[in-house]
């Protein structure tokens, strides 16, 4: 089943609003869930709002995250998902253009932060992420560009 | 405009090679040898040889016995399987290889006019905990041309990452990835190392031997909290009191033997 006709697809590529200030994102629209509605290597589209940053999501919200490379991520850049409770299910990692490996310390603090993770290329991520929440899974995603 | 161009570099490729090669197209006039239309396999008996010669296993030994003159390097040792269906008389040709020379021999199997073995069958991996080099890769090829198998195995460790062989069967992409998942082999050059039998988020690689029976983290629908929850894997068991210091049996429980002694009633 095509969910819109083209023209309305081709409209939804072309207008969505760009993130002006740092404020966290909400979904708003489907079902109160966020989803990624595009990705190339140099921004997102969530919920039809472009964000030319790295991003944390949770099933409800989104927030910028501050590492741009995988290299400057610590493990204090994951205690937004300490925070949650119960633990997220699966948290998703996207390193960029390859499949990201964590080092020991961040190894460490991520899988106390979830249950589970799943590290894979930004591209593969999105996708995992858009499946999984539609799911209903307490799913989470912490997203970094490819190349900007 | 690039048909032409194509033109001009295959004239200056060609220029001062042999004479032979300045005919683009090749000439089977006079070359022909076999005039049926089946195709030879690899196993052919003639009358021309003797009855020695013409058994599959001696042509799968003198096939091997070249394989490894051309190439020495590539192969460290080559025996014949003694598979199930031994009615032909062969066996299943095998090849160990190091785990950095597989995609040289694979190049070599895949295009050698004497081998094409053009068709990849399958790439699975087996674990030997006991050994140092533990898991044996396995490839398995098929000649259409020769109708002939023949399998490829090198031997790895939990670290050593092999190659990947989708640069020269398409084939290999899912079975690599496959063997990736449930052993933890990683292959490098692969354009899609992702995992593709077990659940998002697994940890572990569970065809390896030392890898848990029941798993690590079991999966069930929590219907209070209407959703899926993912938990450390618990494995529930009735209290068993053991009484070890009695020699007899203590069964039934409570000492309760008129009750047990009852005969069930047959129907």
């Amino acid at each position: 089943m095509i969910p819109y006709r083209t023209s309305d697809r081709l409209w939804q590529c072309l207008s969505h609003r760009k993130l002006s200030s740092f404020k966290s994102l909400i979904g708003e629209t489907n079902g109160n869930r966020m989803k990624l509605d595009g990705y190339s290597g140099a921004y997102f589209v969530v919920n039809n709002v472009e964000v030319r940053s790295s991003i944390l999501l949770l099933p409800h919200t989104g927030y910028l995250w501050r590492p741009q490379t995988f290299a400057e991520v610590t493990p204090n850049s994951f205690t937004l998902f300490r925070l949650l409770v119960p633990k997220l299910d699966i948290l998703i990692v996207g390193g960029g253009s390859v499949t990201p490996h964590l080092s020991e310390e961040n190894y460490r603090q991520v899988s106390s932060v979830c249950q589970a993770f799943e590290l894979l290329k930004t591209e593969d991520a999105c996708s995992l992420f858009n499946l999984m929440n539609e799911e209903g899974r307490h799913v989470g995603a912490a997203l970094i560009r490819a190349g900007f | 405009m690039m048909a032409s161009h194509h033109v001009w570099k295959s004239m200056f490729y060609l220029w001062r090679q042999p004479y032979k090669y300045y005919s683009t197209t090749k000439s089977y006039w006079g070359t022909q040898t076999c005039f049926s239309s089946r195709r030879q396999p690899f196993c052919s008996t003639s009358p021309d040889k003797t009855a020695e010669q013409n058994t599959a296993l001696n042509q799968q030994k003198n096939f091997l016995a070249s394989l490894v003159e051309m190439i020495p390097a590539g192969i460290t040792a080559a025996y014949i399987h003694k598979g199930h269906d031994t009615t032909h008389g062969g066996g299943e040709m095998v090849l160990e290889v190091p785990h950095d020379k597989t995609i040289p021999v694979l190049r070599f199997l895949r295009d050698h006019s004497s081998c094409l073995y053009d068709c990849f069958i399958d790439c699975t991996a087996a674990d030997f905990p006991q050994k140092p080099q533990r898991f044996r890769v396995v490839y398995n090829l098929l000649s259409l041309k020769y109708s002939s198998r023949i399998r490829v195995q090198t031997h790895v460790d939990e670290v050593t990452p092999i190659e990947s062989a989708t640069c020269l069967f398409k084939g290999a992409n899912w079975p690599e990835r496959e063997v990736w998942d449930l052993f933890g082999v990683f292959f490098y050059n692969h354009p899609d190392l992702r995992r593709i039998l077990t659940d998002y988020g697994f940890e572990g690689h569970p065809l390896r031997k030392d890898f848990p029976l029941s798993g690590y983290v079991e999966v069930r629908y929590d219907d209070t909290e209407k959703r899926v929850v993912i938990e450390p894997v618990e494995i529930t068991q009735e209290y068993r009191a053991f009484d070890y210091t009695s020699p007899w049996e203590v069964f039934p429980e409570g000492g309760n033997f008129e009750e047990a002694e009852k005969l069930p009633e047959r129907v």
